[in-house]
């Protein structure tokens, strides 16, 4: 007896590696931005002259001037910011309106053809296609959207995994609550907007708040289709290429840098437990 | 779910068939217009070129094999921007499949097992994926390069300079693939963990009271029990095959033998307005990659090993 229970509590010398390892890997990760923060600090000089070492006084006038001084194809980093916000929450709001309609409708009500929407889920996941891009840009630029906050309508993916998880979750919802409702008098909108809707609250917010990072990080889409509306990231980027290399005010980029990330780190200390839990419940065999 | 239509209210069936309707109208026009117009198009784009310009200056245009014949005479050619996009292109498939996935894996493990300050690893862990990657590579670009920390770190070390890792023939690539594997835990790691989280703890303790070691446990009994994530997401890797690679248009710009076939494609459009070209390129690597991902859709189902719990 002595000796299982020795086995149970004896924590293994691995752990104690492991966790040496993570640290390592912590570090790697905190101390660039550690670097890059202090740096923000530095005048370019000073940067030029000392890149490694702490800055001598600290000084922001960096964050001011990064708004004004940092352009892209002539829009400014508050224009950016702009850029940012209509492109990031507009496209969240297409993508789970159109989201949430499909898969309220396929996951509660019975239709012809209802099975056939899944299985188109499921399969556009597995279809591994390759540069849809070349034709993307020619379909946008026929309609018109190119280059126009048109381009939002893009983002109105109905049945992608936005639409995997909602059904899930509208599946699982007890049919009791629509059927009270209905014997309440309430008609199909009715229900749906003030029964259903507020239960799946949580789900439509934790997967708005990764849809939305999603966007405000994305850099391929705005450098390609919205050439007039440089966001913070497809900027930050741009800007880096119309100076030349050797130009770039560094401090001033790392101090851009550091408040293009604030939304998003704000938003990730509020919702990090449901961003974290956000994942597929089974998997995608069907 | 069966019986739902038998349990509605009368009242139920009046105004059903418009409330559908008005519900996926915007879900299914998106999917005709963006997924099966697009989709479809870009075949089209595949088999057209220009042939020639008419007298107003709009281009001729010819159908037929001649960007799929183009492709391969510059495959052929050793040293060609397209050889150096595939190449590279299975590397970083590699680097994801044999490297960031089972360490992803093991992180993911070690996390579950309660490593000590596994909250605080678990969130720093996940951070890279929720950050722009034009953030982290503008980091990571000036934290390596000339004067930076790490090379006053190695000067002060070894009395040498660091080389210029993304302004390299021979270290652009690695360089790149160094940093995919920096920021590249977070998303699986979650998805690991929380399949780890579901496995019921007696099955746990059973393997405990048997005296197993963490190798024994991990293998025998939460490999089987987390099978489906583990085949879900290995079945996503291979889907983005072709798709794989670094953020290139950020490190190199596809310069010093770094391009992927992801970003020969966007470059195509980018920087020299070539549709038709780029897309004969995408539909090929698609077929190529279709038999693949459903071999191994086939054969994981075959393999499974998840259990019924």
């Amino acid at each position: 007896m002595t000796k299982l229970k020795r086995k149970i509590k004896k924590t293994p010398i691995v752990f104690y590696f492991v966790f040496a390892l993570f640290c390592l890997y912590a570090l790697t990760l905190l101390i660039p931005f550690f670097w890059a923060f202090m740096n923000t600090f530095k005048t370019e000089i000073e940067y030029i002259t000392n890149r490694a070492y702490f800055p001598k006084t600290l000084d922001w006038t960096n964050y001011i001037e990064a708004f004004t001084m940092l352009s892209a194809n002539g829009n400014n980093m508050f224009v950016m910011l702009i850029n940012s916000l209509w492109w990031s929450v507009g496209g969240t709001l297409v993508a789970l309106a159109s989201s949430t309609m499909s898969a309220y409708v396929v996951a509660k009500y019975k239709f012809f053809g209802r099975g056939f929407f899944y299985a188109l889920a499921l399969v556009i996941m597995m279809l591994p296609i390759v540069g849809a891009l070349p034709s993307q840009y020619t379909v946008y630029d026929a309609l018109h959207i190119l280059n126009t906050p048109g381009m939002l309508i893009t983002c109105a993916n109905g049945f992608g995994f936005n639409f995997i998880v909602l059904f899930g979750f509208f599946s699982a919802l007890p049919w009791d609550y629509v059927e009270a409702a209905f014997l309440d008098g309430a008609g199909h909108f009715r229900t749906m907007f003030s029964v259903m809707l507020p239960l799946a609250m949580p789900v439509i917010c934790s997967l708005g708040v990764v849809s939305f990072i999603n966007m405000w990080n994305d850099y391929n889409t705005p450098i390609l289709f919205l050439e007039s509306f440089p966001t913070l990231s497809s900027g930050l980027y741009l800007y880096q290429t119309a100076t030349m290399q050797h130009s770039v005010d560094i401090p001033m980029l790392f101090s851009g840098v550091i408040m293009s990330m604030i939304p998003v780190v704000t938003l990730f200390c509020f919702f990090q437990n449901s961003i974290m839990n956000l994942s597929f419940n089974g998997g995608l065999k069907g | 779910m069966k019986n739902s239509r038998e349990r509605m209210p009368k009242t139920f069936r009046k105004g059903m068939v418009p409330f559908i309707v008005a519900m996926l109208a915007l879900p299914v026009c998106w999917f005709i217009v963006f997924y099966v117009a697009v989709n479809f198009n870009s075949i089209l784009l595949a088999f057209r070129s220009v042939a020639g310009v008419t007298e107003t200056g709009h281009p001729i245009y010819a159908w037929g094999l001649k960007n799929f014949t183009d492709f391969f005479r510059e495959f052929r050619k050793p040293d060609s921007e397209i050889y150096w996009a595939i190449v590279n292109t299975l590397k970083y498939f590699g680097l994801n499949v044999l490297l960031i996935m089972p360490l992803t894996y093991l992180i993911a493990y070690f996390l579950y097992k309660e490593v000590r300050g596994h909250k605080f690893f678990r969130v720093l862990f996940y951070t890279p994926a929720i950050l722009s990657s034009v953030t982290m590579v503008i980091l990571y670009k000036n934290f390596i390069g000339g004067y930076g920390p790490l090379d006053e770190f190695w000067f002060a070390l070894t009395g040498k300079r660091l080389p210029a890792f993304l302004t390299d023939h021979a270290l652009a690539t690695p360089a790149i693939m160094v940093y995919c594997v920096w920021v590249g835990f977070g998303v699986n790691m979650v998805l690991y963990q929380g399949a780890m989280k579901r496995i019921p703890v007696d099955v746990i303790e059973a393997g405990k009271l048997d005296g197993i070691r963490w190798y024994q446990e991990l293998w025998y009994v939460v490999t089987p029990m987390v099978w489906p994530t583990l085949s879900t997401t290995l079945l996503i890797a291979v889907t983005g095959l072709f798709n794989s690679g670094g953020p290139i248009l950020l490190m190199t710009n596809g310069g010093f033998h770094s391009t992927t076939i992801n970003f020969f494609i966007f470059n195509q459009i980018y920087r020299f307005g070539e549709y038709s070209y780029p897309s004969a390129v995408g539909l090929f690597f698609t077929l190529v990659s279709l038999p693949i991902v459903f071999g191994l859709r086939w054969l994981l189902n075959k393999l499974d090993r998840g259990v019924e719990y």
